[in-house]
This record gives structure tokens, sequence and C-alpha cells, in this order.
């Protein structure tokens, strides 16, 4: 038994020095590799490894989110789904998956209807990630920029009158997808959501243990976290209630 | 007394007489105080030729062997049986502390020599009241209606007190007693909450043994058994059990001495007697269960069959999974056998044969999966996979049994000459929900919180393209303005340059020098459209000037006026002997023209951007 442990610590030993010196795009090669063999608690150890070293791109939360689920630790796959998912939030896989996800956790919540318009503009919004709406600014900003030259320079009032037309809803376009990039980066610097990792956490009237009990949240459930206060934070869920929550009984996506 | 050991003694004949031939078994209580006197048995079931009993060293011999014998005839349904038992009995005493043996006697029978069972007996120091010769003597110094809670009490004992989920833990109820029995009332049975139990048979009768307890010799019968099998992670605490037990004791009233001589002067007593309650600590089977596991733990085997390999459409076919081994076999699901699709699953048949034995349950359970395939052609069943909880490798255990191909024909009587078509179309069937699978192609990974957006190279970007912007703009509206300056010169000077060339022309025409008179000419006017219509001379040519004088809003007379002119000229150069008159009205013709020109080409000049 004892010589099981020693041999199991100096392999996990062995691992974790060959993890540190590798390559993350090789670790992620060797993790998809026992995702697909099965060995999903491998396959974690190498994802979380690239993610430790500060990297980061949807694929890899996506498949780290899939490597919890199949180890049933929901909260932590949904985690990563909802990180994915704010990373590229028009990838209908990671969409699928994070709502596969949700079904297996404890609580259901009314979620409060928004207005129609908000919700376009995010549903419009989530077409393309942080950088690709970036680029699309950049290019229809180049564009006004040389139509604004064919609009000064052109001797035909009919190119003139086409280029200024265009120009103006180009600079349109450069405007709303230059502003949905930043609100898109703010969404993931921010961290303003986070999801329940306690299984049973109860929501206080106040950021302390005295506080009356408001509500009951289990793992996995979504929160958008308003402000902290020591260990505490205040939380609001979908149905528009707000609580205290302790710190740790949660993580931010 | 007397009359007990009598009676004993009968029974226990009656109970050996039904013995096989040519048997011997020795016969001594297991545990005996110091100084007590017991018997020592040997039973045979025939008559021996000879019997050597084995040195008894250890303890006095008091009396003994005396032989007796017993026959009984047996008649059922006129069928006689009939059973001898020879006996030969020792009284012994135990002199001396500790744990002895007496050795197997041997005995010869019919020429076959028969050996018996050695024995062991302890002896212990005993309690307070040696030199008695029975234990239960004790009972004659005790008050019957204050009798010590030692001397009669109950237990409830399992044989382990921790256990996996699933684990069989034996438990056992048990009476000690150091005083005569007369019954039991009102027994109350534990409740084993958080297990599942199931009751070892056992005999009838309580047979008491004896056995020694810190010193003291007590009776203790097995009131029953149980398996337990821990249904869940805790500390299981298992009731007491609580019995009322009627006793025989001496009682309290005086008695004459008669009474006491006949083994009389007792009386029944009743006292409730309560287990001490019991945990068992239940361990939770390890995380790491397969998906296949369903709950088995012990040691088992599978074996999965079809009951046939080639069938037709809408014909049945079951496929029989026995799972068999010991373990919590009552306890385990049915695992799940994975049809191919296109086969009609019925609910699953299930039967056990199930066995419970002394420490364990063990026997077979019997899974018929019935299906029905609905389409012809080669399918396989997939292996069962079946997954137990290894008790003592303390690790999970995965069982797969073979595949099981299975050829479907079509159904000649259905199908033959009837064509469907699109009657019994199927909705895709959903059978199982999983996320989907992992992203294999990678993009580039990228630090955290690092986004185009706000990167210095992307507003680097920015600025180089408002600067190109800004540049280009520069230089292109400088030559621009340099451009419309060179033409606004060259337009203004048009008509004098003109002017200028036709005043030679017209010195030209008094010297009538006419080559240079048309060449003049030829110059004024071609100089005079360059110019006004600010096309290099170079790539003048008269199509070109037709297009741009009509572009011009200039006069489609005027132009057919400019090409003649153009052509009379350069048809003169080749030809220049020409009448004055001719050079003259020329002459005119081009002054007219230049003038109708630059009214026009004047005033088209404000249209200009």
């Amino acid at each position: 038994m004892t010589k099981r442990i020693f041999i199991t610590f100096t392999l996990i030993g062995a691992t974790l020095g060959s993890l540190l010196a590798q390559k993350p795009q090789m670790l992620i090669e060797k993790a998809d590799k026992l995702y697909t063999e099965g060995k999903y608690q491998d396959a974690i150890s190498n994802y979380e490894a690239v993610v430790g070293q500060g990297l980061q791109n949807a694929e890899l939360y996506y498949n780290l989110g899939n490597a919890y689920f199949k180890i049933k630790n929901i909260p932590a796959a949904i985690l990563n789904f909802e990180r994915a998912h704010l990373l590229n939030p028009d990838d209908e896989d990671i969409q699928f998956n994070l709502d596969l996800a949700r079904t297996y956790t404890v609580d259901k919540i009314e979620v409060l209807p928004e207005f129609f318009l908000v919700s376009f503009v995010k549903g419009f919004r989530n077409w393309f990630s942080s950088n690709s709406w970036a680029y699309i600014a950049l290019i229809s900003f180049a564009l006004v920029l040389s139509l604004a030259l064919f609009f000064w320079f052109s001797r035909s009032f009919e190119i003139r009158r086409y280029a200024f037309g265009v120009a103006v809803f180009l600079s349109m376009i450069f405007v709303v997808s230059l502003v949905f990039s930043i609100n898109q980066k703010n969404q993931v610097v921010k961290r303003n959501s986070a999801i329940v990792f306690a299984p049973v956490v109860s929501a206080k009237s106040s950021p302390d243990e005295s506080g009356k009990d408001l509500f009951i949240l289990h793992a996995g459930t979504k929160v958008e976290l308003i402000r902290p206060v020591g260990e505490w934070c205040e939380v609001k869920i979908a149905d528009g209630n707000k609580g205290w929550i302790p710190k740790t009984s949660f993580q931010k996506i | 007394m007397i009359r007990k050991l009598l009676i004993i003694a009968l029974v226990f004949i009656s109970s050996v007489a039904v013995a096989q031939n040519a048997a011997i078994e020795a016969y001594a209580p297991n545990v005996v105080e110091l100084g007590e006197q017991f018997r020592l048995t040997y039973t045979l079931t025939a008559r021996p030729t000879s019997f050597n009993p084995p040195a008894i060293a250890d303890f006095d011999v008091i009396a003994g062997p005396s032989t007796s014998s017993s026959t009984s005839i047996e008649m059922i349904n006129g069928k006689v049986t009939q059973t001898q038992s020879y006996t030969y009995t020792y009284i012994l005493e135990a002199t001396k502390e500790g744990k002895f043996t007496i050795d197997a006697a041997e005995a010869t029978i019919n020429d076959d020599k028969i050996k018996s069972n050695s024995l062991s007996i302890e002896v212990v120091k005993g309690s307070t009241n040696t030199r008695q010769n029975n234990p239960q003597s004790t009972k004659q110094q005790i008050n019957g209606a204050e009798l010590p809670n030692d001397e009669l009490f109950v237990t409830v004992e399992t044989n382990k007190k921790t256990a996996y989920v699933g684990e069989p833990i034996e438990a056992t109820i048990k009476i000690y007693t150091r005083v005569g029995i007369a019954g039991f009332e009102e027994a109350k049975f534990p409740t084993f909450d958080g297990f599942w139990s199931q009751e070892i048979a056992t005999e009838q009768n309580i047979s008491f043994q004896r056995t020694n307890i810190n010193g003291k010799i007590y009776n203790v019968g097995v009131i029953r058994k149980y398996l337990l099998f821990p249904q869940q992670k805790d500390k299981l605490e298992i009731p007491p059990f609580e019995l009322v037990v009627v006793y025989q004791a001496r009682t309290s009233r005086s008695q004459s001495i008669f009474d006491e001589f006949f083994g009389g002067g007792f009386e029944n007593y009743r006292k409730r007697l309560v287990s001490k309650p019991l945990a068992v600590n239940v361990k939770q089977l390890p995380n790491n269960a397969p998906e296949s596991f369903i709950g088995a733990v012990g040691a088992y085997k599978i074996d999965a069959s079809t009951d046939k390999t080639k069938l037709k459409t809408n014909e049945a076919v079951t496929v029989k999974l026995k799972i068999s081994g010991t373990g919590n076999l009552k306890l385990i699901g049915t695992p799940k056998v994975e049809f191919p699709a296109g086969f009609e699953l019925f609910d699953p048949k299930v039967s056990d044969n199930i066995n419970t034995t002394a420490n364990n349950i063990s026997g077979a359970k019997t899974i018929e999966y019935i299906a029905i395939p609905r389409s012809a052609g080669t399918f396989e069943i997939p292996p069962v996979e079946f997954t137990y909880f290894d008790l003592k490798k303390e690790s999970y255990v995965t069982l797969r049994s073979k595949a099981m191909p299975i050829e479907v024909l079509a159904d000649s009587t259905v199908a033959s000459g009837v064509m469907i078509t699109g009657y019994n179309k199927e909705d895709v069937k959903f059978i199982g929900k999983d996320i989907r699978f992992i992203k294999t192609s990678h993009s580039k990974l990228r630090p955290i919180n690092s986004f185009v957006v706000t990167s210095g190279v992307y507003v680097f970007i920015y600025i180089i393209l408002i600067i190109a912007f800004l540049a280009f703009w520069y230089l292109y509206s400088k030559h621009r303005e340099q451009m419309t300056d060179l033409s606004i010169v060259r337009t203004r000077k048009a008509n004098k340059t003109a002017q200028k060339r036709l005043k030679e022309a017209s010195i030209m025409l008094n010297q009538d020098n006419a080559e240079k008179f048309y060449e003049e000419i030829h110059k004024a006017l071609w100089g005079y459209t360059a110019d006004k219509l600010s096309i290099p001379i170079s790539s003048l040519n008269s199509d070109r000037v037709k297009d741009e004088l009509a572009s011009r809003g200039v006069d489609g007379i005027d132009i057919q006026e400019f090409i003649r002119i153009i052509d009379e000229c350069e048809f003169a150069r080749f030809a220049p002997n020409r009448e004055h008159s001719q050079m003259d009205a020329l002459y005119e013709a081009t002054y007219t023209l230049i003038s109708k020109l630059e009214q026009t080409l004047g005033k088209a000049k404000s249209n200009l951007w």
C-alpha cells in the first residue's frame, strides 16, 4: 500500500516536473489525446497546467470544461464553459455544452425577461468575439478613410455621393464594432460574474454570519457579483434577487 | 440433578442415533471450571470389536469408562430402519488450569479402523464458589428475584466494526446465561436501519454452548443470525435487542428439605434484557467508480449469451446475462445491454437463485433481455460491461462479456411484394445526451486578458492609418493645386498665344509664304485647343479633340470647321501651291473659329470644378 502511494507520488512528481518543462502547445495536444483515451483526470491536469502558465483561448477552456464534465465536476465544467463562451460567444458547441451542463445544476431560477432591444443588441454583439470586432473596426476605419479621399478628390459627382453614403455607413459600423469589442473585453477583464462551487450556500441579508438567510444556492449556479465586503460578496442571481455569500463559496468566471 | 443428567444423556443419545454407519464421535464441554466434574463421551454407531481410548493425563478420571448401548427402530411407511449406538462415558475432574487436548480415540468396527475427533478443553479458575460440580449450581446462591446483570444478558455482536457500503456484516444475537432458562417472551428484534438485512437460518431450538468470559463460564445460545449489507455511508447504529426471559432460580420463600432434595424449590422469574447498542462505521466506496458500476460489492463472474444467432425480423431474441458470485447479489441492478439500433426492447426479466450461507450470500442472478429486431442485417450486440467492487483488492473490477453477433434475415412473409414507402418513417432517435466532443484544432494561445482592441499594435495601426491618410491628402491636394495653377495659366494664355500665331500667319500671308502660313495656322489651332483643354500636345489627335470639344458644349458645326481647317492645313503642308484668296479665307475662318471657341470654352471654364 505504502509502496503504491510512493509510486503514485513519484509519478505525480515526475509528470508535474515534465509538465512545467513542456511547451503549452505540446501540453494541449497531449491533453487532447488523454481525453480521447478517457483519462480525464490526466487531461485536466495538463489543461490546467497551460492555464496556469497564464495562457488561454476559447478551445482550451472548452476542452477543460468537457473533461470536468466527464468526471462529473459540474461547477468546474460550467465555469470553464462560461469562460470559453466569453472568449468566443458565437461558438455553437460551447453554447450547447454550457446549456447541457446547466441542466445538471440544482437551482432552477426564473430568468428575468430582458428588454427585447437589449437582448437584440446582446445577440448581435455575441456574433463575434472581442478580437473579431476589433478587426472589423480596423477594416471599416481604413475603408472610411479611403472613401473620404475619394469624396474629397473625385471629380465625378456620382462617385462623391456614393463615397459619402458608404463612408457614413462604414463609420457607423466602425463605432459599433469598436464599442462591442471594448464591451466584450471588459466583460472578460472585469469578471463580474461567478459560479457557485460550494455544494450548498445560503445567501444572507448582510455580509455577516448572523445575517438572515434569504435563499439557498447550489453548486453550478451563475451569480453576478455586485460588491465585495471583507470575506463576503453581494451577489445577484438571474431572477434579480440579491444576497451576501462568502467569497470562498464561488469562483469568478 | 441426576434426572437432568439422564435427560441430557437420553437426548444426546437419541440425537446421535441417526448417525451414519461406522462413526465415532467424542463429546465434552469445551470449557470447565477448576474442580468441576464433567462427562466425556464417545459415541459409536455400531458395536466395536475393539475400543482404544486415549490416555487421559490432564484430568482425573473419577469413573468410567462405562458403556451403554441403545437401539432405535423406526418404521416409516413400512420401511424399517434400525440405528444403534454405543456410548463410552468417562467422568473426569479438572485439576489444573489451562488448555488441554484429549486425543482421538480409536475403534475398530467391522474390521474398519476409525478415529474420533480430538477434543480441546479449557479449564478456568471459575467463579467464587468453586468446587461445585456444575456452573449452573450458582443459581442456588442467587436469590431469584434479584439476579445480577452479569448472570444473564443478551448481546448483538458483529464480526466487523467497519465495512464498505455493500460489504456483508454478520450480526449475531446471543444470550449468555448462568441460570436455567425456562423460556422467552416478548422478543423485540432490532430494526437494522440503513442496512439491508437477511436472516440466516439457525436451529429451531437454541443450543447452548459453554464459553469462558473473564473466568466465568456461561452457556451461550445463538438466538438469531443476520447478514447485514450497509446501504449508506455513515456511522450506523444498530438499536438494542430486547428480550424477556423466564429463568429458574431458587425461591425466596422458605422450603422444605424434601423440595431441595428432589431438585425443587425453584421458581420461574421474568427479567427484561436489553443489549448494548452497537455502531458500525460504514465507509464510502472509492469515488472513481466506472460508469458500469451498479452497486455490486463482492466477487462476481458474468456470462452473457444469446439464445440464437440467426433469426428473422420480428422474432424475439433473448440475451441471457448471468451474474454469479458472492456478495450483495440481491441489491444489484440490471446492467445495461446496448442493443443495436433497430431492436425493440422489452423489460428485462430477472430471476434470482440465492443461497444464504453463514457469512455471505452467494448464488446467481439471471437477467434475460428480450429484444425484437425490426430490420434485417448483421448486427453485433456489444460486450456487456459489469463492474463490481472487490473487497479483497479494495478496488473496482470491470468484467466484459464477449460481443454477440446476430444475423437477422428479412422476414419474407411480411415484406414480399409489398412496397412500403414512407409508411414507417422514424424520427431521428436521441438515445443519449452528452456533451459535444472537444475541439481538436486550436487557435493561438494568448496571455490572459490580452485583447487586440487595447493592444499597442492595434492603436498604432490606427495612428499609421490616420498619418497615411493625412499625408496622402496633403500631397495629393498639393499636386492638384499645382496642376490646376498650370492649366489655368495655360488656358488664360491660350487666346494670346493663338492671336500671336495668327498675327505671324497674317505676316506670312502678306509675304505669300504659303508653307509657313499653313504651319502657323496649324500651330495656332492645335496649341490653342491643347492649352484650353489642358491636354499635352503630344497626346492630341483629331478624334480626342472632337470628343473633348463635344463634351464641353462646343457646337457640332464648329467642330467640323475645326477638323476642316486642320485637314486643310495638313493637306496644304504637303501640297503648298495655293492661291492667295484661299489662304485669306482660311485665315478668316480660323480667326472666327478661335473667337467662337474662346466664347464657348471660356464659359465652360466656370463649370470646371
